[in-house]
């Protein structure tokens, strides 16, 4: 019931930054709207690991997290130096 | 202890749901850049923190603590690195409606 709750909470979130992710007039924005999507789908698997049973998921949730970190700071250098 | 872990959750998640109605919702990038980074990282490090209480803080959720704990870390480092990026870039801020002239 708790991870239903927590699922159902996330997904309504990770559709408000999705419309972010899509429909940004910018380049910047659509990197925004990436950064709070990995943060949403990191609390997801870190539920699917403690709650579903699997701890791989929670090894994994940190692996995601520090990809989406490198590439968030990489891609905002380059377009840095782009402009 | 189920009863403190049930808020932690649930106060993460209402923080995660009303940042990112703000990011769909606000009109400016600066704006945006608020709600996301505000929310984010107490988000997800409030849901973590309220899992590892529900738990007992087994030594097999040494992983919860050490994911909270970068969250810690790089959460205002990347709000920092877009809000660089956009101010070296000259976008502008929204404009707000001048009341100076009014009076």
């Amino acid at each position: 019931m708790l991870r239903l709750s927590v699922d159902v909470i996330v997904g309504i979130s990770l559709t408000f930054t999705l419309y972010r992710l899509f429909y940004g007039p910018d380049v910047l924005d659509r990197l925004l709207g990436y950064s709070s999507v990995t943060a949403k789908i990191v609390i997801l698997l870190a539920v699917e690991g403690v709650m579903g049973g699997r701890e791989v998921f929670v090894n994994l949730a940190l692996i995601y997290a520090i990809l989406s970190f490198l590439g968030i700071v990489v891609i905002a250098r380059y377009i840095e130096r782009e402009v | 202890m189920n009863v403190l872990s049930l808020i932690l959750i649930f106060t993460g998640l209402l923080a995660t749901l009303i940042g990112s109605y703000g990011i769909a919702k606000l009109g400016d990038i600066y704006s945006r850049l608020q709600a996301s980074g505000a929310s984010d990282t107490v988000g997800v490090i409030l849901v973590l923190l309220g899992f590892l209480v529900r738990n007992g803080f087994r030594f097999s959720d040494s992983f919860l603590a050490l994911l909270i704990l970068f969250f810690f870390v790089t959460g205002p480092i990347v709000t920092h690195s877009i809000g660089k990026t956009a101010f070296l870039s000259n976008v502008e801020p929204a404009k707000t409606p001048d009341r100076s002239e009014e009076d």
